[in-house]
């Protein structure tokens, strides 16, 4: 009954100090909003992320809300290409389509079990080519059956080959988000076996490891990430290619955790519960798993929190280089790789700039996190519950 | 200078200090009055939890921020600590009031020499001493807590001292201001009895030869009574009970009293010939405080008015301890201090009218008074 | 029964990396003593006297640097403790155990009670699967006066004493039959020290016990047990029977422990 108090003064403390930190909750926010929306990317994306639109490349965000055939409501204007260098559009007059919440779209699978084909948003209006021509079989039918297309709606504009940024950004995010949580348990793990091992240790496994782990620190990383990824062959699929650089990214970021980790275990094995561990004839490994990481739980929350953005920037820059995620497989560095060519291009195409938003926005919240977490199990901070 | 006021150095009531922790509100003093009269040692008792070391912090308004404290009084010869100006109040601090702690060892700055950290705090409190005088005063001042070699231990860094010699030197820096009072928490527990004993001894002489008042905060009753003039039982954040020392020990009114001095073992008795009395139950949440007498639930003399609400605390003349012949506990050690008769008040918080008689039937086995 | 024959240890101190030659200091010098079966012995010695040394050596915590420890079971067999390997240190295990100071110290406390209890009974001889770790475990908890809603508390939601039960319930739990017990009393306040005493007396009727006893208080010790050894700087000064050692205390530094003990006046 205590215990049950004493988890929920827990939550109910941590609740208090989010509330004393509006950036952190509102970080906070963010990344659950994120990452719930990188679980329905399928119903929340209005096409898929290979989906393209010949006529309606570099388009503009098109999302409007007002017009005077429709009147308020969102809806989108028909555009025609006016210029094949600049890539300008001219609206049409009157030739509005709403923008309906629900609408059926491009048949997906939620989760690759539940076959669907409504998605949160889209158009019900039948594509319309660059003459402005409807392609349609019939009068009323469902568009995607007769041309596999409807009339595009681009949240946030679409990028050289037609396709929506918005959707890609969400399917995108099932590679970037989930780099850092699965890059950051394997080089968690790297580091509390050989940090916890020298530590535990000491003497030569600890000398061993740790001029091991600061061979690995004095190289400057992003030399070592192009070089690893440059002697590993190219011709991979995309999953592979995800999983080389998971395993990359790992390898090169777990000797500062494993030497923040040995020293930990330094310390924690001098205490009474250790030895007495000992004692009672449990084994080395089975003591630092079971026994010690348990104590250093909130440093390891800290160090997951603030160790995920560069993971994810990790992968950004790989793939901006052309070394990471490639079509047809997408990923926020991938887009920012195939957008973002030129200065030129950005002052041209200015919303080819947002997976970078998105980008430092999970960045900032990641480490506006960190530092509440940190804040709380700051070992400094924490009020003795006993006197 | 000192004997022109009449009045107690430090005059204390109804000091009241809650924490706010991740666990709720911890209430470590729950309304403690206290006086310490120039001079006198007043030893402070209780066990963990018992708000005995808060109590003391709280006198000089060394409490972190998440302490909540509420004094209606809490004066230092007459004036308001509560109020008190920054600067007077660093006077007070390590000034009018010395304070020694448990570990020495934890308050020196390892890198710094016994000379400087001494000088440090002499200049703070008397910056018009010269280099030269500082010297001179420093060796003085460990000469007087009974360090031989003064002038070449001044040069020694904290490590090389050990826990009794440092904790002498700690004593030296709490007397470089000639306070008026000590406060000393728990100063021997992480000593050996034999290096207590001398501690003990020095602060002792330190009463004799400047007339410190001194409070001795301690767990440990027996040596408290070995020191102390007055005596304070805390427990569960209340003092039950307060007195004069000798009444407090040969004729204690409260069964917590009772029942700590019961828990003392004296030297000689072996468990073939003599069962323990033991104090049932826990010693008390500070987080969850009982609504009635903190002791009740341990309590063998209890009733249910005793669970119900916090018994006021009751003054009573002390009377001489007359029936030495009949007493439970093996005989007393030989320079036991017997006073020939005890005045005084003490103050109790039992309501039970002849505890005394109750805790006596209480005390032979099987025969609970109620 | 555990005896110590002349055995010796000591510490390197610490040294540079170029240090020529390292430094020692004697922890313990030449102790020798012997606890019988179903015996108490009580070890009193003031702060590096050596005892807690002692004690970890008794129970092959630390290697003896000389000298011999052995300890001859019930069932007769001999057994050498500190240097054995690993099979024979499996094998004392089950027979001998250690009780720490600080209960607060020596027991995890992010651990649940339970795998507390089982974490140590797994590695030993008389691991008979969870389902009869878990009913020892309650069988301990129990002994030592807890019940069963205390497995799965945490160290932290315990007052002292009830930790340092917790931490008796741990050395029981492979059944052993010599208990060492270093300053177990210690840390705990006066009244819950008796209790803790009243238990362990408790335990040692009901289970046999042999019990090795150590603590810095001369007046606990000579009440608690059966025979007392007191330790100067590493060596045993004096050894007698607890009620001799009380009446009448031989060596110089036993007199002058005897004299620095705060007493208590009779009460009226």
């Amino acid at each position: 009954m205590a215990e049950a108090a004493g988890r929920v003064g827990r939550s109910a403390a941590l609740w208090q100090r989010l509330r004393a930190r509006p950036v952190a909750a509102a970080s906070l926010l963010v990344l659950v909003l994120l990452y719930g929306a990188m679980l329905f990317a399928e119903f929340l994306a209005p096409y898929a992320p290979t989906t393209t639109f010949r006529h309606h490349t570099h388009q503009p965000p098109t999302l409007g809300f007002h017009s005077r055939e429709l009147g308020f409501g969102p809806q989108v204007q028909h555009r025609v290409l006016v210029d094949e260098v600049t890539r300008r559009y001219a609206r049409i007059r009157g030739q509005h389509y709403r923008v309906r919440l629900f609408a059926r779209g491009e048949p997906y699978r939620l989760w690759g079990l539940v076959p669907l084909r409504v998605h949160l948003f889209g158009t019900t209006a039948p594509y319309v080519d660059e003459e402005g021509a409807t392609v349609q079989a019939a009068s009323g039918a469902d568009p995607w059956l007769g041309t596999g297309q409807a009339y595009p709606v681009f949240l946030l504009g679409s990028d050289h080959l037609g396709r929506d940024i918005f959707s890609r950004i969400l399917y995108g995010s099932r590679i970037s988000l989930t780099i850092g949580f699965i890059g950051i348990s394997i080089s968690l793990s790297l580091a509390i076996i050989l940090g916890g091992l020298a530590g535990y240790y000491g003497g030569a496994v600890d000398w061993t490891i740790m001029r091991f782990a600061e061979f690995f620190i004095l190289i400057p990383g992003l030399y070592l990430i192009l070089f690893l990824r440059s002697i590993l062959s190219y011709d991979w699929d995309s999953g592979q290619s995800f999983v080389v650089i998971t395993a990359i990214l790992s390898f090169v970021s777990w000797p500062g955790t494993a030497r923040l980790i040995r020293g930990m275990v330094h310390s924690i094995k001098r205490e009474d519960f250790i030895a007495a561990a000992q004692l009672q004839g449990i084994p080395a490994l089975a003591i630092i798993v079971t026994q010690i990481v348990p104590q250093m739980a909130s440093i390891l929350i800290v160090s997951v929190a603030l160790g995920i953005p560069g993971f994810i920037l990790g992968e950004t820059v790989l793939s901006y280089l052309g070394l990471g995620i490639t079509d047809p497989a997408v990923s926020w560095g991938s887009m920012l790789n195939r957008n973002v060519t030129s200065l030129s291009n950005l002052r041209a195409f200015p919303w080819f700039l947002y997976p970078g938003v998105a980008l430092v926005l999970v960045t900032l919240a990641f480490n506006f996190l960190g530092d509440l977490l940190r804040d709380i199990f700051d070992p400094y901070h924490q009020e003795r519950a006993r006197g | 200078m000192r004997d022109a006021d009449a009045g107690p150095l430090y005059d204390v009531t109804g000091l009241t200090v809650t924490f706010s922790t991740e666990r709720g509100p911890l209430h470590a003093v729950r309304g403690v009055d206290l006086e310490i009269d120039a001079g006198t040692v007043v030893g402070l008792v209780g066990e963990s939890g018992s708000g005995k070391s808060v109590t003391a912090q709280a006198l000089l308004r060394l409490l972190p921020p998440h302490a909540l404290v509420n004094v209606p009084r809490l004066l230092f010869r007459g004036e308001d600590v509560v109020t008190m100006r920054p600067a007077a109040l660093q006077r007070l601090r390590g000034g009018r009031v010395g304070m020694i702690f448990q570990e020495p060892a934890r308050s020196f700055d390892p890198i710094y020499s016994i000379e400087r950290s001494l000088a440090e705090t002499l200049h703070t409190h008397r910056p018009e001493l010269d280099p030269e005088a500082l010297h001179a005063r420093s060796v003085a001042l460990l000469e007087e807590v009974g360090i031989a070699e003064a002038e070449r231990r001044l040069a020694s860094f904290p490590h090389q001292f050990s826990g009794g010699m440092l904790q002498r030197v700690m004593i030296a820096h709490a007397l470089a201001a000639d306070p008026e009072v000590l406060i000393a928490d728990e100063p021997t527990t992480a000593l050996d009895v034999t290096v207590q004993a001398q501690v003990v001894d020095l602060l002792l002489r330190l009463r004799a030869a400047r007339g410190l008042a001194i409070l001795f905060i301690s767990h440990d009753l027996a040596l408290v009574g070995q020191i102390a003039d007055r005596l304070v039982v805390m427990y569960g954040g209340l003092v039950m009970e307060q007195g004069p020392a000798a009444a407090v020990l040969h004729a204690p009114r409260h069964p917590y009293t009772r029942a700590l001095l019961d828990a003392h073992l004296p030297l000689g008795v072996h468990y073939t010939e003599q069962p323990l009395h033991a104090i049932p139950g826990n010693v008390p949440d500070p987080l969850h405080p009982e609504p009635g007498c903190p002791f009740a639930p341990r309590c063998a003399v209890a009733e249910g008015r005793c669970t119900r609400a916090i018994p006021p605390l009751v003054a009573e003349p002390a009377h001489a301890p007359a029936a030495r012949a009949t007493s439970s506990v093996a005989a007393a050690a030989p320079h036991d201090p017997m006073p020939a008769a005890v005045t005084g008040i003490v103050h109790h918080r039992c309501l039970l009218p002849g505890t005394k008689a109750s805790l006596a039937a209480a005390a032979a086995p099987g025969e609970a008074a109620c | 029964m555990l005896t110590l024959d002349a055995v010796s240890k000591r510490f390197a101190l610490k040294a540079g990396y170029f240090a020529a030659a390292r430094r020692h200091v004697y922890a313990v010098r030449e102790v020798s003593l012997r606890i019988a079966a179903g015996e108490t012995y009580g070890l009193v010695g003031e702060s590096g006297s050596g005892k807690t040394t002692t004690a970890r050596l008794a129970v092959g915590m630390y290697r003896p640097d000389g000298g011999a420890i052995t300890y001859r079971d019930r069932a007769g067999d001999l057994h050498e403790v500190g240097r054995s390997g690993a099979r024979a240190r499996r094998e004392l295990r089950t027979r001998l155990a250690y009780v720490f100071q600080d209960p607060a110290r020596s027991l995890n406390p992010r651990m649940r009670v339970e795998s507390i209890l089982l974490a140590g009974l797994r590695y030993t001889a008389n691991w008979r699967g969870v389902e009869d770790g878990r009913s020892r475990a309650l069988a301990a908890l129990e002994s030592v006066g807890l019940a069963a809603r205390h497995l799965s508390r945490r160290p932290p939601d315990f007052s002292g004493g009830q930790r340092q039960r917790v931490a008796i319930a741990r050395a029981l739990m492979v059944q052993p039959e010599t208990l060492i017990c270093d300053e177990i009393v210690s840390a705990l306040d006066v009244s819950i020290r008796s209790q803790i005493l009243d238990l362990l007396q408790h335990l040692r009727r009901e289970l046999g016990l042999t019990l090795m006893f150590i603590s810095h208080d001369l007046a606990v010790v000579t009440y608690f047990c059966d025979r007392v050894g007191v330790m100067q700087d590493g060596r045993l000064v004096e050894e007698a029977a607890a009620r001799e050692l009380a009446a009448n205390p031989r060596h110089g530094y036993t007199q002058t422990l005897y004299a620095a003990v705060p007493k208590l006046p009779a009460p009226g």
